[in-house]
């Protein structure tokens, strides 16, 4: 599996086994940011974004020993934030924190009405943002995206799509981004 | 697409790591290790004065949720009902026993935030997990009117709980590292065990004969199987063994009380809302679907007969409700049914109010 760069350059998935971070340090260094500003993504919520992204790096570092060289620490410190994030969402508790949150709605919601982009974003359902950033903006492929969120390929495929047409119909219209 | 990615690259370069990110992380974890330290002795004490206030606070007629007229199923159902955030923002929920024949609904704990109220098999006890929000919880063990609650063990985020058939044991799945594992503690708090890690387990069941546990999820941490399927394991952890292969996602997975048949959900997707209730043999043969609604239909729990089976749906919701709840995730109007064991005779037994869900744990006699 290649090494995974984001658009900001520096590897959000490096998976492979060949060239693993030297150090812990090696790696947050490296990936910090990008899986930081994936977050921010799917989130939309910089604060919740830096939150899940500390946290699962801190859970990388503590268990680094048994990462390091023999594993991705990157995709599991992705997977460790999505199933934070997820984990929020889920089961009664999903039922209970999403019913009491009808007040305290995707933070996506809340953005700057006067911001373009935010607003389409915020539009778009959680799960198809999910697919859309680690596709489009991580650069994963469909199979080692459906890995991360635990899906099938051709899901990934669906939700990206669906994303992508609504953020071309929405910020296409204002000459963002080409049909 | 790259201008598609283009657009989302401006976005993403809103944020960036500061200078300081690793100590930042490092401080972070520390605190996280500290806040839980604070929070177990912050919970016992308020679980000590809520012991001597009398703990118990009984809802005359509650709210909204009101018995159905009903002939059939007898017993008392526990169910966790959403209530809304209070001023901080902090997420809060309550529990509360109620006959299936009617009655006022009994309230059980004080705690803000409370879920999954499972009995005992004796009936005589209620475990749930309960505290000042979801994210500093503990699993709690109470008299079944509610009295004489007491930590039994902390679990961030506490899941679906199951006792052992003799009720010396709870089985739990406890979020760890971000891995969504499987627990066993003694019901004194005594041997907290893992019983095998995840993946991503969602629920867990403990087999009438005791000797192994029913669970729902994905056992891969590495690598995400494409959805969630129900499995089977020894209480020591070894001889785990894959029932379902849909390729859906399996969920609320309980042994029915003989040990011949396993009800439980399934959906297409991870996280939707779009769930039915089905059962099959014990062996994994013979699934049945027993609702059919394109709405949500979970939650479910055997009565203490087999007879019946408890759920939560919002089929009596309104399009509008409907559509929020699939749309914005905005759970409203779940209200709580029963139906015999092979789908039939499905009746209301206690409605949700707007922004309400009643979410049934467990069912006694």
């Amino acid at each position: 599996m290649p090494m995974m760069r984001s658009q900001a350059g520096a590897p959000l998935i490096d998976a492979s086994t060949s060239q693993p971070s030297e150090s812990f340090e090696d790696f947050f260094h490296e990936c910090y940011e990008p899986l930081l500003r994936a977050l921010y993504l799917v989130t939309g919520d910089s604060h919740e974004a830096e939150e899940l992204a500390q946290e699962s790096c801190f859970r990388v570092y503590e268990r680094w020993e048994r990462l390091r060289g023999t594993a991705n620490p990157a995709g599991y410190a992705y997977r460790a934030a999505l199933n934070l994030h997820r984990s929020r969402l889920r089961r009664l508790a999903v039922a209970a924190r999403r019913t009491l949150r009808k007040d305290e709605p995707d933070a996506f919601r809340s953005v700057d009405e006067r911001d373009a982009i935010r607003r389409v974003l915020a539009d778009i359902p959680g799960s198809q943002r999910e697919a859309l950033v680690l596709l489009d903006w991580a650069g994963l492929s469909d199979r080692e995206a459906a890995e991360i969120l635990g899906i099938r390929p051709e899901a990934v495929r669906m939700r990206a799509s669906r994303a992508r047409q609504r953020l071309r119909e929405q910020v296409g219209g204002r000459g963002e981004v080409d049909e | 697409m790259s201008d598609v990615r283009s657009v989302l690259d401006r976005e993403a370069r809103r944020v960036s790591a500061p200078s300081g990110a690793m100590e930042a992380m490092f401080l972070r974890g520390r605190r996280r290790a500290r806040r839980t330290r604070v929070l177990t002795i912050v919970f016992a004490l308020t679980l000590a004065a809520g012991s001597l206030a009398g703990v118990l606070v009984a809802f005359s007629g509650g709210r909204s949720s009101q018995p159905g007229d009903l002939a059939g199923p007898t017993g008392t159902i526990a169910y966790m009902q959403a209530s809304g955030s209070n001023a901080s923002g902090v997420n809060a929920s309550a529990l509360f026993a109620a006959s299936v024949q009617g009655g006022a609904p009994v309230g059980i704990g004080t705690e803000s935030y409370a879920d999954y109220p499972v009995w005992s098999p004796d009936g005589t006890r209620v475990a749930y997990g309960a505290g000042a929000d979801v994210n500093s919880t503990s699993l709690i063990v109470a008299n079944a009117d509610g009295s004489g609650a007491h930590r039994i063990v902390d679990v961030v985020d506490p899941e679906p709980l199951s006792w052992s058939p003799d009720g010396k044991r709870i089985a739990y799945i406890g979020n760890k590292n971000g891995l969504m594992s499987a627990y066993v503690v003694g019901a004194d708090g005594s041997g907290n065990s893992l019983v095998i890690e995840g993946g991503f387990w969602s629920t867990v069941s403990w087999s009438p004969d005791g000797e192994h546990l029913l669970l729902t999820g994905n056992p891969d941490p590495s690598a995400p199987a494409e959805g969630f399927d129900i499995y089977t394991v020894r209480t020591d952890g070894t001889d785990l063994v894959q029932l379902t292969h849909g390729g859906g996602y399996e969920g609320f997975a309980t042994w029915s009380p003989d040990g011949s048949r396993i009800l439980f959900t399934r959906g297409d997707e991870f996280e939707t809302y779009a769930q039915d209730v089905y059962v099959m043999s014990a062996d994994g043969s013979n699934v049945r679907r027993l609702t059919s609604w394109p709405g949500f239909d979970s939650f479910p729990v055997w009565s203490p007969d087999g007879s019946w089976i408890a759920f939560a749906s919002d089929r009596d919701a309104s399009p509008e409700q409907r559509h929020a709840i699939q749309a914005d995730g905005a759970f409203t109007n779940i209200s709580l049914y029963v139906m015999r064991a092979d789908g039939s005779d499905v009746q209301r037994v206690f409605t949700a109010g707007d922004g309400e869900a009643l979410l049934p744990g467990s069912w006694r006699a």
